[in-house]
């Protein structure tokens, strides 16, 4: 028998119990997804083993030269220590590897986010406003959307209130006013999200019939 | 050889005859031997020659310092040792014949004359004797062993002795003569306090009989042992003015003499206080004491004999000053015409003595006058208790004393506003209504929900089935490209023939249809357009093998080729390190390819070391995370590389605005817009044709059930909105 034919009757039937949840929890579902864990996880660390650690610290110790030799052996000693980590007595010294990790984690992110992110949206943000911008209807309109919309959402969360008379813990009306508007913009774009969300579970509901009418032959 | 006996406290040894040890006290004998003994030798209270005294014999010395003593220690200590006079009474009774008269210096000192019936009256006086004074003298040995007085009383030692050596029984004390010895009392002073107390009693409130008081037992049985036997040579420890100062018998001071042998001086000094305080000794016949009143009713003490419940509780204090023997000896106030019953005659001849300190430190101090007055009709005097027919008690607190097991609580007003008030009164209510049960409202019957999802679900189905299976393409493609797809297919006509390119494949397994769906069209687009080199490489794990699947599958029409035409760099791990690293050095990060062979030396990536040598960069992902990291950490290395989009419709939206801030050169985004590229694309590779009318059946059922859903809320909202019925 081909083995197309086993992994896609394999497939029919993990993808009709995966299909099998809506009329409920049931244990066809929770075999197909005890199923799913097992095999992303023995994958993931197949791929590990063979695309990492054999390659990059195994080889080049067994047939590298002195020089890739003395590379390997700060990082084997540190994942040596990381390794500590699953047992209680000893995870005490996984915390230098894990600080080394963590902090350089953190300092990329962060000169990512500042360099990537942060400073162009501003940039582009002010942009905006430029005059090659807003020489046309559509380019004042649009910044002037995208800056009411900006200041609304920011005001959104602003919950400062009054502090005494009848009006305790409301909100000033201008600033309630604008709220306003601002949860209308975050309600449109939670509305996206969700549609974006939606058009993909679909998709992905498509290509899944697709494939179970073509192995049935109905396609 | 004399017989000793080892004292079982001490251990010291001592003769066989002593009572008690001569080294602590001990008693060796028994109280039966010891008064046994006693009692056939020598009389505790010696008489004096001539009063008939069984055997007229003289008393000697020690036993008449021993009867002084101890008759002394009598008017001084509390009387506390009950249970020595249990045994002192235990063997008097057992001593005690029937046929013993009462001694006459016994009578003369409890103030009762042969016959009389007093006799028989419980004294209260009686009480526990004395025990023997630690100073009283042993019969063999005289003053041999002298153990200090717990009363301090060591001083009086040399005065008395010194008083005694002086005094003979028939000196007596100057100023102080005997009594008669008809009037069988030796007590003139008590005699006067009795005819003042009989006066007293005349009144009407004295007429009121006294209750009895309460007299233990072993005082009867002293009585009767004092009756039965009057040479039994009883011990006295009650003082004698205390049993019976209205004794018929009274002492009388006299000059030359003085029965108990006690020195002038005391007597002197009571005379002097008796005449002098009119308020403080009524000893007079004159004088009516007072008698202890309470709302009309005649209180009478507890402890104190008949005789002299009526008496003046500061005369018998005042009369406390001096032992009984001495008292007797005094005469408070000079009598015109000679002696009367219970007076004391005063005798000029009596010399005024220094008190010593210690006799002054017991005067009575005068009593303060309490609420209504001392002694007068409505005074505080006390009803009950050990202080019964006391006066000028301190009249107890109400509620003093009285143990409470827990204190009085008070009522707490805090000083809170109105403001406050209110506020305390809404926090109130709220903790109410926490804990007050509500309704249930009815819920609808079980099972409309799951018949809801279940219709909803079918009537998906099947749009999606139908759409799918039945292979129509009726519903039209979409015609308004967006921006950010069209500066996509114009970014991949832009590449340079044959260009390295750089494919990020970032999304799971999950989402392959979709992505497949969005990122072929672009792909093959690039491919049939410029046959780029592919360079494969993914921050997940499984992006290898995706790449693997879309280049084998959707783009196979293609022709590449892994080694020829593309490479597959394989999983890039570290996440955004990995991304950051790969883009200062790619090959550094990546030296071989997911087969482990050297890729940077093949010929898809021959001359190409660096992220800037690529002719673009696109990524494929469903997630923003993955798109927001290879924008970021790719941002200085990259250059003027192009970097293009084709992200999930999920995650589209919020990369959007990297396309707008130029950071990102295009950006496809879901279906939709490989929708616009496919049809760019001349409808290749066809995929999004497949799946479009499918998708739009699913749009549109979506978009059906949420507008019916809304219209039902609205409506119930309307019905069930607070005024309506």
């Amino acid at each position: 028998m081909p083995l197309e034919i086993i992994s896609g009757g394999i497939a029919f039937l993990i993808t009709l119990m995966i299909l099998s949840y809506l009329i409920g929890d049931n244990s066809a579902f929770r075999f197909s997804v005890h199923i799913l864990v097992g095999v992303a996880a023995g994958y993931v660390a197949a791929v590990a083993w063979w695309q990492v650690i054999f390659p990059r610290l195994i080889l080049p110790l067994i047939a590298g030269p002195a020089d890739a030799r003395a590379a390997t052996a700060v990082p084997l000693f540190l994942s040596g220590l990381l390794l500590m980590k699953a047992w209680p007595r000893f995870s005490r010294l996984g915390a230098p590897p894990l600080g080394v990790l963590v902090g350089i984690s953190s300092a990329v992110a962060v000169g990512g986010a500042l360099e990537g992110t942060l400073l162009p949206q501003l940039i582009s943000g002010i942009d905006l406003a430029a005059p090659a911008r807003i020489a046309s209807m559509e380019g004042i309109l649009n910044g002037a959307l995208v800056l009411a919309g900006f200041v609304a959402s920011l005001l959104y969360f602003q919950f400062t209130g009054k502090g005494r008379g009848a009006e305790l813990g409301k909100r000033p009306v201008a600033i309630e006013f604008v709220a306003g508007i601002g949860a209308i913009f975050l309600a449109v774009t939670l509305g996206i999200l969700f549609a974006g969300v939606y058009s993909a579970a679909l998709t992905a509901l498509i290509e899944r019939l697709r494939f179970l009418g073509s192995f049935v032959g109905l396609r | 050889m004399e017989e000793v006996v080892v004292c079982p406290n001490c251990g010291e040894t001592n003769p066989a005859d002593l009572p008690f040890c001569q080294h602590c006290q001990w008693r060796l004998k028994t109280l039966d031997g010891a008064w046994s003994k006693l009692e056939a030798e020598t009389p505790l209270h010696p008489e004096p020659a001539g009063k008939g005294y069984p055997g007229d014999a003289p008393l000697p010395d020690w036993l008449e310092a021993l009867h002084t003593q101890e008759a002394q220690d009598g008017s001084i200590r509390e009387k506390t040792t009950e249970s020595v006079d249990d045994d002192l009474l235990k063997g008097l009774t057992e001593k005690a014949r029937p046929d013993d008269e009462l001694p006459d210096w016994v009578s003369r000192i409890m103030g009762i004359s042969e016959g009389d019936e007093s006799r028989d009256e419980p004294r209260v006086g009686d009480s526990a004797q004395v025990p023997q004074s630690d100073t009283q003298a042993r019969p063999d040995e005289g003053r041999a062993s002298v153990l200090p007085s717990p009363l301090g009383l060591d001083s009086v030692e040399p005065d008395f002795r010194e008083l005694r050596e002086d005094l003979s029984p028939a000196e007596g004390v100057p100023g102080i003569e005997p009594v008669p010895s008809e009037d069988s009392s030796v007590f003139d002073w008590l005699k006067q306090l009795d005819a003042s107390t009989a006066e007293a009693e005349e009144q009407p409130e004295r007429s009121a009989a006294p209750p009895s008081p309460e007299i233990p037992d072993w005082v009867g049985q002293m009585q009767g042992i004092s009756t039965e036997d009057e040479a039994a040579g009883e011990l006295e420890a009650t003082p004698d003015w205390v049993m019976n100062p209205r004794a018929d018998g009274a002492i009388k001071a006299t000059d030359d003499t003085s029965v108990s042998g006690a020195p002038a001086w005391m007597d002197e000094d009571l005379s002097q206080r008796a005449a002098g305080a009119a308020g403080d000794l009524q000893y007079t016949d004159a004088s009516t004491p007072p008698t202890p009143t309470n709302g009309g009713k005649t209180i009478v003490p507890a402890f104190l004999p008949e005789e002299i419940r009526g008496l003046d509780v500061d005369a018998l204090f005042a009369s406390m000053q001096a032992p009984g023997w001495l008292a007797d000896l005094q005469t408070p106030e000079p009598e015109a015409g000679g002696e009367s019953a219970g007076g004391i005659k005063e005798q000029a001849s009596i010399s005024p003595v220094a008190l010593p300190n210690w006799v002054q430190a017991m005067r009575p101090s005068e009593p303060a006058p309490l609420g209504p007055g001392v002694g007068e009709p409505g005074a505080n005097v006390e009803e009950g208790g050990p202080l019964l027919g006391l006066q000028g008690v301190l009249p107890a607190v109400p509620g003093a004393g009285v143990p409470t097991s827990r204190p009085r609580s008070k009522a707490l007003k805090l000083a809170a506003s109105e403001l406050d008030q209110k506020q305390a009164s809404l926090l109130e209510n709220l903790i109410a209504g926490e804990t007050r049960p509500l309704p249930l409202r009815g819920t609808p019957p079980a099972g409309i929900g799951r018949a809801f999802r279940w219709a909803a679900s079918l009537l998906m189905l099947a749009a999606v089935g139908v759409a799918s299976f039945s292979g129509s393409h009726v519903l039209a493609m979409p015609t308004s490209m967006p921006n950010e797809t069209a500066a996509a297919i114009e970014a991949a006509r832009s590449l340079e023939p044959s260009a390295v390119v750089l494919v990020v494949f970032d999304y799971e397994p999950s989402t392959v249809g979709e992505m497949e769906a969005t990122a072929a069209p672009l792909l093959d687009h690039m491919m049939i357009l410029r046959h780029p080199r592919l360079a494969v490489v993914s921050t997940s794990p499984t992006g290898p093998a995706l790449a693997e699947r879309m280049l084998d599958g959707v783009l196979k029409d293609r022709g590449y080729v892994r080694g020829q035409t593309y490479v597959n760099l394989g999983y890039i791990p570290g996440g955004l390190i990995g991304v950051q690293a790969f883009a200062q050095d790619p090959v550094a990060t990546m030296p071989f390819g997911v087969a482990a062979e050297p890729v940077w030396k093949s010929a898809p990536l021959a001359g190409t070391v660096q992220l800037a040598e690529f002719g673009a960069i696109v990524v494929i992902t469903d997630s923003l995370e993955s798109g927001r990291t290879w924008i970021e950490q790719t941002a200085t290395s990259r250059g003027n590389v192009p970097l293009i989009l084709a992200a999930s419709a999920q995650a589209g939206p919020m990369l959007l605005p990297y396309f707008d801030s130029g950071q990102v050169a295009g950006l496809v985004a879901g279906i939709n817009g490989a929708a616009h590229v496919e049809i760019a694309n001349n409808g290749l590779p066809g995929l999004v044709r497949q799946y479009w009318d499918a998708y739009s059946a699913g749009l549109y059922v979506a978009t059906l059930l949420i507008a019916l859903g809304t219209l039902w809320h609205l409506w119930r909202g309307y019905r069930n909105r607070p005024g309506t019925s």
